[in-house]
């Protein structure tokens, strides 16, 4: 990339000026910059022993220092704190200039920053459980470079923290050209390449709704990731890392080639992680992954052809109440697993196999012209196992009805509550997990008294995706001035969605009718209703069969961007607009025996346009001071998710779906100077008419519901601090906070559609069905909204470093269920009933303490037959030092509310996740 | 090349690690129904039962360390029963409440268990005794809550078959003589749906009839009748009962003074023979003209006689209700008579169903004036053979109260019938008629209670009336079946 700012030039002169008041003494100025892709290398270090100067350089690569004495000096250059470069500086009376040095730079201090952001997430972060309103910050390389970024992602991402406060769509990810947000949840498809930390971590980032040179991005944390063969480091490396998290053990090979002469590079890695049992009791984790690129300059082409996959299977751990917690004994109690023939199995197995094909063309058109191009194809399933069972008791050892809660709550007998209370806390294992063997007898009774219908059975909810992607982004500079920016992005998706039934437990079919109907005895009068499939009425499934619920969901987003960004010597401003088109539509593969007439085959085509349009300005006061505000104002097609009413179930969408209206702003300062440099914005996203779609199981109604929520307006505000003190040239001060507000701004409207219900259609809901949610001033639950850090980096010239880091997070919420809020005849409860019923629970705030530290060997410096390529590493990272094991990770409000005898008895809890205790994660490395 | 040589090599291992490591195949757990842990057991349940002081209404909490045996009889698999399985030894069978749906998964018929009654107790419901653990709100006993099942009720081996016990309808209905078989497997060589359900489901709709259970009644070629119990959530409460007749088992159960069975599903109902035949085969067919005739004001005990008739009273809860609801007004050629029943419920005939009644073993008396058969009549007695229709007798007031000892209990119509007065000014009570043919006003008589008794009565006009005549007291009187009776 050829567009090396040109302001930076203004900077770096005016930076030359402010330092040129040091009188007698001889100014030394440099620019380090990578070899292979020409862009400036930033935080690299100078150490000139003899003269004792230890430097690094600015964002633009340039270096400078003032020397008293002049000649030739060995200086020790390391691009990434391990790597030495040693190289002779001639230092002359008055100004030198040192030529331009060109390094590799792969960074080691920041893959082992990524191992421990990837792998520090407790289960749930990783984004795959659908936990609402959570998105974790990827893990990012170039993070470290920026004390409030390196907070965010490192100290509290895996604590839930989420920066600004935003939805997951608006952190957009770039891998080769492709964005990389699903389609249907707007998060970063992580799962597509986890675990190939080697070759997925040269990352770039900007943060809010600044200019972007490969698309409109979002107003979040806009990261892009290189993959392509040549961007990676020539060398062969394989490494191990044992940690005590989600997974134990994990072995990286990955070998580059670099550009040889004829144009050509390749790369591939090869990845494997793995636990018989994670930190949680009845995880397992068993990962692979595999990474395949090649690439060609050819011409003014550079041409690249990766393939990734990342094959996973995990066993997860789920959240609970706290009365289960309190029951197990621990805070890592996980209801998902149970002893079959003495081992350990789980219930809730995710899968997911989705390998990713991306070429792509780089094409220098001319000295002033690029041309980005790139085609994506991608094809795989991610599942998660489910105990599915009919006429059976609930399989769930959670389930609130076995808990003492319900026996004094609801049952009001306060003994016999204590008395379970008691035989569980002896044996919660034979209470409070899964009990296989049980379900095993029930489908053999079956067999021998009938045919082998199945009372129980472990399906999976299937998403088979096939996404075909294709971008196309032009860069045209004018003049030093004004560079200019045009692109398109198309994507289109199909997704299957479907249960199947995995393993039969013994019995010999499942009947595929719908059991939550056949319940209803309005319907039980004519065998059609209780068919879920009319085309293929109570037909029996084996393993390998589609059963329950069966639907195609095809989504076709397209948009077109423009951008033009303007750099003078005392601003810089851009103005960037885009325009797109969402389409998505439903293709039911069930003829419903309750919705006939609107389940089968395609559904009407939702067509939505949006708009988009950023502009912002950045004033430089001097080469130190910079005072920059961005904006952005435009529309958002709402997630098929929340526009289909039930999906599963029908065709029917919610009444004239509509886009959602967000505006953002972000003001910001931000100073540099050698030795402190700090960054200060506050920011407002403001979201209006946004839906929501909440779905579960309505006791009351016998069937699962949909809880259709309209009109949702919610804000999140704060302000973001980051700083760095150099107290020493090897010792930094970091600094950062947030403080932040999410919450919703007004109440909103919610109707409920129950799947067993055919009568209701959109339309009476709109007339006559909706209900206030008050929901104004609740939360938004977007992890802590208070969060603070400190952290001490020491970086040592003898190719060690060491961190430590305190952090601070409060004011983390539960999701509020808005049925709660919302108790139809409020008025008439009791007072302090009521007054519990509308609270929303906080997180207590914590503090955590993470320290890591690192050491590189030169093997040549031991054995005098290793070559001079060979290196060691080795790091040690800790997280939660404290060993707090009483963290909430996250909590929601039940949807339901208390059913029998009273809807206000509280006979749902809470649920809630905790954070790992005290993890470690040892990682040794060999390169050569 | 060494290079890659190493590389080789390297990714050769990587991929040796992939394969192993995690597990992934389960083998299916050991068929639990081989499995007996043959627990010592000190009592039998006919003892464990008498420990209970039937009729005390409490809880009594057994202390003692007893343990008990049986075979699993019913479950809740079809939904007849509710949280409770039933479990008999050799001496006798005990339902034990417990807090759980679906208790049939691991408490199948069939299923041997054993129960540690210590903690448990025994309580009562509608005279009925069972093992259940602790008291409600209501001192009731309550059920074993689910995380107790397994330290209480212990599973051991399946299959294993209860025979159950073959008795008489006739057995069962002496609650006394019946108490030990209470709870017990029963079967009944031959029995029949009662005529008046027959052609019925199992149950009923509870969102129709607000009711969880409803009553249905067998009997057998005895006559002797038992309530068959089914619940509104049992799943087989929309299949049609089976016509004819044929063995039935099922669980004998009693709420307070009923005896009642209940089904486990219908595969308990196996009905492959002729229904029974009505009544004895040396019954006569009487005419009512005959019976009245016997009547010389004494009661008499009738013997072997059948009666055939339409009937011309109208019970209908919309329209007539005009006559109390255990009695019946039948017609047979140009007589008639009241039948009288022995429970309203045994009464659920509508105008113009065409019966032959069993009246042997019936009192022909007469109560105050009125001549009639019963009071013992049951459903089982009436056999419907169709629908008739009764052409009323065109009569002058002066004809009626002439003849109206022969003319009671049949249908006739005055004609232009003058609303002289009435008692009120709705139908209710007497209202004067008088046609001309006589000074004297002839009452036209309603019920409190008949369904049109609050509609204002057309006084001071003439009418056509027609009734039947049907009256207690020494006053003539004649009673409208509906408003439609009354005719310009």
């Amino acid at each position: 990339m050829k567009n090396v700012p040109t302001y930076a030039l203004t900077v770096f002169f005016l930076l030359l000026s402010s330092l040129s008041f040091a009188q007698t003494n001889n100014l030394v100025q440099g620019l380090i910059i990578n070899k292979e892709t020409k862009e400036p290398i930033q935080e690299a270090t100078i150490t000139i022993n003899e003269l004792r100067i230890v430097t690094s350089t600015d964002v633009n690569g340039r270096f400078s220092f003032v020397s008293k004495k002049t000649g030739t000096f060995e200086a020790i250059i390391t691009t990434d704190g391990f790597d030495e470069n040693k190289v002779n500086f001639t230092i002359q009376e008055g100004n030198t200039t040192i030529p331009t040095l060109e390094f590799d730079v792969k960074g080691v201090t920041e893959v082992f920053l990524n191992d421990i952001a990837a792998n520090g997430m407790a289960d749930g972060a990783t984004g795959d459980d659908g936990v609402s309103g959570n998105q974790n910050v990827s893990s990012v390389l170039n993070a470290a470079r920026d004390p409030f970024l390196s907070a965010a992602t490192f100290g509290w991402g895996q604590y839930f923290f989420s920066l600004r406060g935003l939805e997951s769509d608006q952190h957009v990810q770039f891998l080769n050209g492709i964005p990389m947000n699903d389609m249907e949840t707007g998060r970063v498809s992580f799962n597509t390449y986890s675990g190939l930390n080697d070759v997925f971590r040269g990352r770039t980032l900007l943060l809010g709704a600044q200019p972007l040179s490969y698309g409109f991005g979002g107003y979040g944390l806009n990261s892009y990731i290189d993959a392509s063969a040549s961007a990676q480091r020539t060398q062969t490396r394989i490494s191990y890392a044992s940690t005590n998290r989600n997974y134990r053990n994990r072995m990286m090979l990955t070998h580059s080639s670099g550009l040889n002469k004829k144009g050509w590079a390749y790369s591939f890695s090869l990845s494997r992680r793995w636990a018989n049992q994670g930190v949680v009791k009845g995880t397992f984790y068993d990962a692979v992954g595999f990474f395949a690129a090649v690439e060609k300059k050819y011409k003014k082409h550079d041409i690249s052809l990766m393939a990734v996959g990342a094959p996973l299977k995990r066993g997860k751990n789920g959240p609970a109440t706290q009365e289960v917690f309190d029951l197990a004994g621990t805070n890592f109690y996980n209801p998902y697993w149970g002893y079959q023939n003495g081992e350990i199995r789980n219930s809730r197995v995710f899968n997911s196999n989705r390998p990713m094909f991306i070429l792509s063309d780089k094409w220098q058109v001319s000295d002033r012209t690029l041309i980005n191009a790139a085609v994506s194809y991608q094809n795989g399933e991610e599942s998660t196992t489910t105990l599915d069972w009919y006429n059976a008791p609930d399989p769930r050892p959670d389930y609130y009805r076995y808990l003492p809660s319900w026996e004094e709550i609801v049952r009001g007998n306060s003994v016999v509550a204590d008395e379970l209370t008691d035989k569980i806390k002896a044996n919660p294992d034979d209470f409070l997990q899964v009990r296989w063997d049980r379900l095993y007898e029930a489908n053999e009774f079956s067999k021998q008294n009938g045919d082998g219908r199945a009372a129980y059975l472990l399906g999976a909810d299937v998403r088979q995706k096939r996404t075909v992607s294709a971008n196309v982004n032009m860069q045209h500079v004018v003049d030093d001035h004004i560079i200019l920016y045009a692109g398109g992005v198309f994507q289109n998706q199909n997704t299957r969605n479907y249960r199947r039934v995995e393993d039969l437990l013994g019995a010999n079919y499942f009947l595929n009718i719908n059991q939550f109907a056949e319940r209803e005895s309005q319907f039980s009068s004519s065998p059609d209703f209780i068919q879920l499939d009319l085309n293929n009425p109570n037909e029996r499934k084996t393993v390998g069969d589609r059963y329950g619920y069966n639907y195609d969901m095809h989504i076709q987003n397209a948009s077109f961007f423009t951008q033009a960004v303007f750099k003078y010597n005392r601003v810089d401003f851009f103005v960037a607009h885009e325009v797109g088109n969402n389409q998505m539509y439903r293709d039911g593969k069930y003829k419903s025996g309750l919705y006939p007439t609107n389940s089968f085959g395609e559904s009407d085509k939702i067509n939505l346009n949006t708009y988009r349009t950023k502009a912002g300005v950045t004033f430089k006061i001097n080469g130190r001071n910079y005072v920059y505000a961005n904006g952005a104002i435009g529309t958002r097609a709402p997630f098929a998710d929340d526009v289909f009413v039930s999906g599963r179930t029908r065709n029917q969408t919610i009444e004239s779906p509509s886009v959602e209206r967000i505006r953002s702003a972000e003001v910001g300062y931000l100073l540099r100077s050698p030795n402190f440099k700090t960054r200060i914005s506050g920011y407002v996203t403001e979201v209006k008419g946004a839906s929501d779609i909440r779905r579960y199981f309505h006791d009351d109604n016998r069937s699962f519901t949909n809880m259709v929520i309209r009109g949702i307006n919610r804000r999140s505000t704060g302000i973001e601090i980051g700083s760095e003190i150099k107290l020493s040239p090897a010792l930094s001060l970091n600094l950062a906070a947030n403080i932040g507000q999410a919450f919703y701004t007004s109440n909103a409207r919610f109707s409920q559609f129950d799947d067993n219900d055919t009568l209701l259609t959109a339309v009476d809901q709109a007339v006559n069905a909706f209900d206030t949610a008050f929901i104004a001033n609740y939360n938004v639950p977007k992890g802590p909204q208070t969060s603070f850090q400190a952290n001490l980096f020491y970086r040592s010239p003898k190719y060690w470093f060491g961190s430590l880091t305190l952090n601070y997070m409060s004011g983390k919420w539960f999701d509020i269920a808005p049925t709660a809020k919302s108790l139809e005849g409020a008025a008439t409860l009791d007072r302090d009933i009521y007054n519990t019923l509308i609270q929303q629970e906080e997180v207590p705030a914590y503090i955590t303490l993470g320290a890591f530290a690192g050491k590189s060997f030169k093997l040549s410096k031991y054995f005098k037959k290793a070559s001079n390529s060979m290196y060691l590493f080795v790091n040690l990272g800790l997280n939660n030092i404290l060993n707090k094991q009483d963290i909430v990770l996250y909590g929601f409000e039940n949807l339901r509310l208390g059913t029998v005898p009273d809807p206000t008895i509280p006979a749902f809890g809470n649920r809630q996740a905790y954070a790992f205790g005290a993890q470690y994660f040892l990682n040794i490395a060999f390169t050569f | 090349m060494k290079n890659i040589k190493t590389i080789l090599f390297l990714v050769l291992t990587l991929s040796i690690g992939l394969g192993s490591c995690v597990k992934k195949k389960f083998d299916p757990p050991p068929y639990a129904g081989d499995y007996d842990p043959n627990l010592p057991v000190n009592m039998n349940i006919k003892d464990l039962k008498a420990m209970y002081n039937l009729g005390s209404g409490g809880t009594l909490t057994i202390t003692e360390d007893y343990t008990i045996s049986g075979i699993v009889t019913a479950s809740d698999e079809s939904g007849n029963f509710y949280k409770q399985i039933i479990i008999q030894d050799s001496t006798a069978a005990l339902p034990i409440k417990i807090n759980q749906n679906n208790l049939y998964t691991e408490f199948p018929v069939g299923r041997k268990v054993y129960v540690k009654c210590k903690g448990m107790s025994l309580g009562e419901y509608g005279d009925f005794i069972q093992l259940g653990y602790g008291e409600d709100a209501d001192k009731n006993l309550s059920d074993l809550p689910r995380a107790l099942i397994t330290e209480h009720v212990i599973k051991a081996s399946y299959p294993n078959v209860v025979e159950p016990k073959v008795v008489t309808v006739g057995d069962l209905n002496s609650l006394a003589l019946s108490q030990d078989l209470l709870g017990m497997l029963v079967k009944f060589e031959r029995v029949q749906i009662i005529d008046i359900d027959r052609g019925k489901n199992y149950g009923d709709n509870p969102d129709v009839t607000g009711l969880s259970g409803v009553n249905r009644t067998i009997v057998d070629c005895a006559e002797d009748e038992i309530l068959f119990r089914n619940s509104n959530y049992a799943n087989f409460r929309d299949e049609p009962m089976p016509d004819g007749a044929g063995s039935m088992v099922g669980i004998y159960s009693r709420f307070n003074d009923d005896a009642q069975i209940l089904i486990r599903d219908p595969k308990d109902v196996n009905f492959n023979q002729e229904r029974c035949p009505f009544g004895q085969s040396t019954d006569t067919i009487a005419r009512i003209a005959d019976l009245r005739n016997m009547y010389t004001g004494t009661d008499i005990t009738l013997a072997g006689t059948r009666i055939r008739g339409v009937v011309i009273s109208d019970p209908s809860d919309d329209f007539g209700n005009n006559i109390t609801s255990k009695n019946m007004v039948i017609q047979d050629g140009d007589r008639g008579i009241v039948v009288r029943f022995a429970t309203s419920e045994d009464n659920p005939w509508a105008m113009g169903d065409s019966l032959e009644i069993i009246v042997g073993g019936q009192k022909l008396n007469e109560f105050g004036r009125l001549l009639q058969i019963g009071d013992q009549v049951k459903a089982s007695d009436v056999q419907k053979l169709g629908t008739g229709t009764v052409i009323p007798r065109v009569a002058t007031i002066d004809q009626i109260i002439t003849n109206f000892e022969d003319w009671e209990s049949t249908l006739v119509t005055i004609q232009n019938a003058l609303f002289v007065s009435g008692q009120n000014a709705t139908y209710q009570g007497s209202i004067q008629l008088n046609d001309g043919s006589t000074t004297t006003d002839f009452p036209l008589y309603t019920q409190f209670y008949s369904e049109f008794v609050n509609v204002p009565a057309p006084i001071g006009q003439t009418k056509n009336v027609t009734g039947f005549l049907y009256s207690i007291t020494s006053t003539d009187r004649i009673s409208m079946r509906r408003l439609t009776d009354v005719t310009p």
